[in-house]
């Protein structure tokens, strides 16, 4: 079990509301979501489709696009509220001190310039410098993210890269200024496993030498387990369990994170069926009432249907937002009875498509 | 298309030591390989630089003043017929000798060929100002509405487009020159010169339609990937709307501009025609064909099937040209099928 570290966080997210106003009513993408980031570490956000993980990180850099409104809340980076800065301020913080990168690299680069030019302008966004030494710069990065004879390949067209390494140009773009904290939007999602596991050790190595925090946006419980040191779980726009991967994985407290657990293959199981989370991710224009998981939920009892819950500190270092949270037991034996209660209705899809947690 | 499919394939999936280095295929390079696949497209960038260099050179290639009145040697008149010996007087009125009117002269004696080529220049000025007007203003009005879309900008610049638009174009042209008078315009010291005036008349009424166009495309671009991930690392509103956006709306404007640039020929043709254009003795093809046509009849038509040409060609080489534009920078077009 991992306890929270003492010190300040580095982003610091309370309450967090983003609103978007359209034809068929009000989404809540993100419903009140909280969640620390620090120094140094891996914060994982976890959840199925639509559960807001995007628009969070977006709304931390102020980049949700009209429709959407941030509605209320704080995202306080080294104690102060990035939501009360002018854009002008934002500008100089995003890519320099919080950077994003994105999930499809096969889009996310322009298609007219060549990526060297792309990555030294970023880096003449932010900095004063002439452009040799920012192309010197940018070849530097290139290599520094595994691209090889970055000399030649800094003049070379998106098209010109395969979808690995694009990611990772995209990459070197994002950490060109050396930034605090790099939020990456499911980063390999477009990419296959042996592609995933290679941008992921880069992303590894450029942590450590750049004293990155890392905020990893995935519905991958496999990629949580592998690079994570403290999880969050997203559901329905907000946070509903946050903890140390290692404690979330040995004793998922909220009975989503269990169902999510359940869902994901294990080789030791000699079992034929996955187990899904029963029904459908929350329609975030109507969210039910109480509880959103409760119209899913295999504990639900009539007060999780009126009553909102809270995220709770159930032991220390760790939360969750269920009434009745306590420690499940995942000994076989229990699963197996679970496993029988929930087996009314056919197999679905399983909400994520995780691997053995490594 | 099966060519283009396998290099962009390779270029995807190759692994990155087997790529040569260095080797470069800028946006230029494919753009005029799929160019210059299509005969027609070749055809029509052809015409259009013979008419260009034509039009600037005209002076140069013009065999007479185009404004020169030729007598018609006896047993002629005018308008004298091709291959005419015309004659040449000095400034005192004495036949010094003979010239060829190649493509014949008109009812005052005028060389044909040098009008045309004057002619064909004047059309050129006109026509590239026409659309260099209407795109000026309408791709900025357009980018603007499309950056700040749904916001009561776009809804202000687009409505006006859309009562731009309702007007028909020559109606407009002549209502305008009604008012102001045809020919240069004198406010005060300062004096509009006919051409500006001409221009602006038919450009006003194209505006909309490079607005709308530009409009779509920035919407276009507005909702890809990389304009999110260039504002998530710093870039600014304009710096974003600048650079990314207008490189690559660049080719649907270059081929809106072209196929356009026929219709300003038709357009200011027409205007020419109704003698409200260019004013004699300047060189038109547009009124050439307006005189001429009252010679028709009598057998006389050289004078006007030559103008009429040329104003047909040329309209024919910017259609086929924009149509050869559009389809090597269509973006659905170097892919293959996806």
């Amino acid at each position: 079990m991992s306890a929270e570290p003492d010190e300040q966080p580095v982003l610091e997210i309370r309450d967090l509301v983003t609103r978007f106003y359209t034809d068929e009513g009000t989404v809540k993408a993100v419903d009140g979501s909280s969640f620390d980031l620090y120094e140094g570490e891996t914060l994982g956000i976890v959840g199925e489709s639509g559960s807001g993980k995007s628009v969070t990180a977006l709304s931390m850099l102020q980049l949700v696009d009209s429709p959407g409104r941030i509605e209320r809340g704080s995202v306080r980076y080294r104690g102060d509220d990035l939501l009360k800065k002018t854009e002008a301020e934002m500008r100089s913080i995003r890519g320099n001190d919080i950077a994003m990168m994105f999930q499809d690299p096969m889009t996310s680069l322009n298609p007219v310039f060549t990526v060297g030019d792309q990555i030294s302008r970023v880096i003449k966004t932010h900095q004063d410098v002439s452009d040799k030494a920012a192309r010197e710069r940018t070849i530097e990065l290139m290599a520094d993210v595994g691209i090889p004879e970055p000399t030649s390949r800094v003049d070379n067209y998106p098209h010109q890269f395969s979808g690995g390494m694009r990611q990772r140009a995209l990459l070197a773009m994002a950490i060109s200024c050396e930034p605090d904290v790099l939020i990456a939007d499911e980063p390999t999602t477009a990419l296959d496993v042996t592609i995933e596991t290679q941008i992921f050790n880069v992303l590894d190595r450029l942590q450590e030498k750049y004293g990155m925090s890392i905020i990893l946006i995935t519905h991958d419980l496999g990629v949580v387990a592998g690079t994570c040191d403290r999880v969050a779980v997203a559901y329905g726009g907000r946070v509903v369990e946050r903890a140390g991967v290692d404690a979330l994985f040995e004793n998922p407290r909220h009975p989503y994170t269990r169902g999510l657990m359940r869902s994901i293959p294990r080789l030791t199981d000699d079992t034929d069926r996955l187990t899904p989370v029963e029904g459908d991710v929350p329609n975030l224009t109507d969210l039910p009432s109480g509880c959103s998981f409760h119209p899913r939920c295999p504990h639900a009892t009539a007060e999780c249907e009126s009553y909102d819950p809270e995220l709770r500190e159930v032991e220390p270092g760790r939360e969750a937002a269920c009434l009745h949270a306590r420690g499940y037991d995942l000994s076989p034996s229990a699963i197996e009875t679970e496993r029988a209660e929930a087996d009314g209705g056919g197999p679905t899809a399983p909400a994520t498509d995780g691997g053995e947690p490594r | 298309m099966e060519t283009n499919m396998a290099t962009t394939d390779q270029t995807d999936e190759a692994v990155p030591a087997a790529q040569a280095p260095g080797t470069h295929h800028s946006q230029f390079e494919m753009f005029w390989k799929e160019f210059r696949r299509n005969t027609l497209s070749l055809v029509g960038s052809a015409i259009i630089l013979t008419m260009l260099l034509t039009a600037l050179f005209a002076p140069f290639l013009a065999p007479h003043d185009p404004t020169t009145q030729f007598e018609a040697p006896d047993g002629e008149h005018n308008p004298m017929p091709m291959g005419t010996e015309m004659l040449v007087e000095n400034d005192a009125g004495e036949i010094v000798g003979t010239t060829t009117a190649y493509l014949g002269t008109d009812h005052h004696g005028r060389d044909i060929l040098s009008r045309i080529i004057y002619g064909l220049r004047t059309l050129m000025t006109v026509s590239l100002g026409v659309v260099g007007f209407a795109m000026a203003l309408g791709v900025t009005a357009g980018a603007i509405a499309g950056y700040y879309r749904n916001t009561w900008v776009d809804e202000i610049i687009m409505r006006f487009m859309d009562i731009l638009f309702s007007f028909p174009s020559l109606i407009l042209a002549i209502a305008v020159l009604g008012v102001l008078g045809v020919g240069s315009t004198e406010y005060g010291s300062f004096t509009l010169p006919n051409i500006v005036k001409v221009i602006a008349v038919i450009g006003v009424v194209y505006i909309p339609s490079f607005a709308r166009v530009m409009r779509g495309s920035v919407l276009k671009e507005m909702e890809e990937d990389y304009i999110d991930a260039a504002k998530s690392l710093g870039a600014s509103d304009r710096h974003i709307l600048v650079k990314d956006i207008a490189v690559n709306t660049l080719p649907t404007v270059v081929v809106q501009g072209t196929l356009y640039m026929g219709t300003a020929v038709l357009a200011s043709a027409a205007l020419s025609f109704l003698g409200l254009g260019i004013q004699p003795p300047n060189a038109s093809l547009g009124l050439m064909l307006s005189n001429a046509r009252g010679y028709l009849y009598s057998g006389e038509w050289w004078y006007s099937v030559f103008p009429g040409l040329v104003i047909v060609v040329t309209i024919l080489g910017f259609n086929l040209l924009g149509d050869g534009l559009r389809d090597a920078l269509d973006p659905r077009n170097d892919g293959g099928e996806r």
